[in-house]
């Protein structure tokens, strides 16, 4: 797949990264996605949080691992996730 | 990971701070240090009376009226953090370990443990044995809710901590449900204190002496630095705090 322009940035839908929901540990914890922190087509950098995930007790902000264009799962706030469930992708900048 | 050779901890005795200044300064810190730092930064202090709610509360688990809470000078801030509502007032002591995870190498759930762990040990070095269990990340003793860890990651930050409920004015505790689910041999999900709980005077320097002491084993850090105030205390207040 040919490269798309958005704006100035020049980003490569095929070259995606996935966002999931990492294992916070926590052994029976339930997982609330408790806020989107970025908006679904976006613009964030690496380490740019994402989202924040409530298990309980802790809130943990969920970071771009990559810079690109970030694209919203469809996951509602105040929905239960699970380890390893998808919360977007993040297409990645060329 | 952690270990005696390379775990480094700052402990900083703040005194009584506002939660909005010590808000401030955890952003601050979180901003400045979240990649690259490898020092633990451990802030103890206790807040001017006010309600926090964190993520899993709400003001229904204030059961106090709007007059009351005004009488009281008692207002409520929303805060990013896991728990439910928390009361603050003096005798009540906050501590914060500022983590980084990244460099750490920990896991959400190692860090609220460890640091349950060092509430707890911290109560054994002065004789208080809590309730054991692992019903959650709270600190349960005869009389109800001791202490309670309420923690977010930011940046790859841990921030906020544990409070532990020493001797503060307990008027108003028995009206904000704190613990967001109760273990079966509990009644109630307000807090208590220790001052209930012993029966006998507890001083707040040797509890802050003891959580200091139980930080640095549980953190496995042998050289620690003890430090009075913060450089970002005072320039958000004008003055050493």
């Amino acid at each position: 797949m040919g490269h798309l322009g958005v704006g100035k940035l020049m980003v490569d839908p095929s070259a995606a990264q996935e966002v999931r929901v990492p294992d916070f540990d926590i052994p029976g914890a339930e997982l609330v996605l408790s806020g989107w922190l970025t908006n679904s087509g976006a613009e964030v950098m690496s380490g740019e949080p994402l989202c924040e995930i409530c298990a309980g007790d802790i809130v943990v902000e969920i970071p771009a691992q990559r810079s690109g264009i970030f694209r919203q799962s469809a996951v509602e706030v105040d929905a239960v996730v699970e380890t390893g469930g998808l919360l977007g992708t993040i297409e990645l900048i060329d | 990971m952690f270990s005696r050779e390379k775990s480094k901890i700052a402990f900083h005795m703040l005194g009584r701070v506002t939660l909005r200044q010590y808000l401030r300064m955890q952003q601050e810190i979180v901003e400045t240090q979240s990649y690259a730092s490898d020092r633990i930064q451990v802030l103890l202090c206790e807040h001017d009376p006010v309600i926090s709610v964190g993520r899993m509360g709400s003001h229904a688990h204030i059961r106090l009226q709007a007059d009351r809470l005004q009488a009281a000078g008692l207002g409520s801030v929303w805060v990013a953090r896991g728990g439910g509502c928390i009361l603050h007032r003096p005798g009540q002591l906050a501590v914060y370990p500022l983590i980084p995870m990244n460099w750490y190498q920990v896991s959400p759930g190692k860090v609220l443990r460890m640091v349950r762990q060092a509430v707890m040990d911290a109560l054994q070095e002065l004789t208080y044995t809590p309730l054991s269990s692992n019903f959650d990340f709270n600190i349960w003793g005869r009389t109800g809710l001791l202490g309670v860890t309420a923690m977010a990651v930011r940046s790859g930050v841990s921030c906020f901590g544990a409070y532990l409920n020493v001797d503060p004015e307990m008027r108003d505790y028995g009206y904000i449900d704190t613990a967001c689910k109760i273990p079966a041999d509990q009644s109630r999900a307000t807090m208590s204190c220790l001052l209930a709980e012993r029966r006998q005077a507890v001083r707040m320097a040797e509890v802050r002496s003891a959580m200091v002491q139980s930080f640095a084993d549980v953190f496995e850090c042998s050289d620690y630095h003890l430090i009075t105030g913060h450089p970002l205390l005072r320039s958000f207040t004008g003055k050493q705090v």
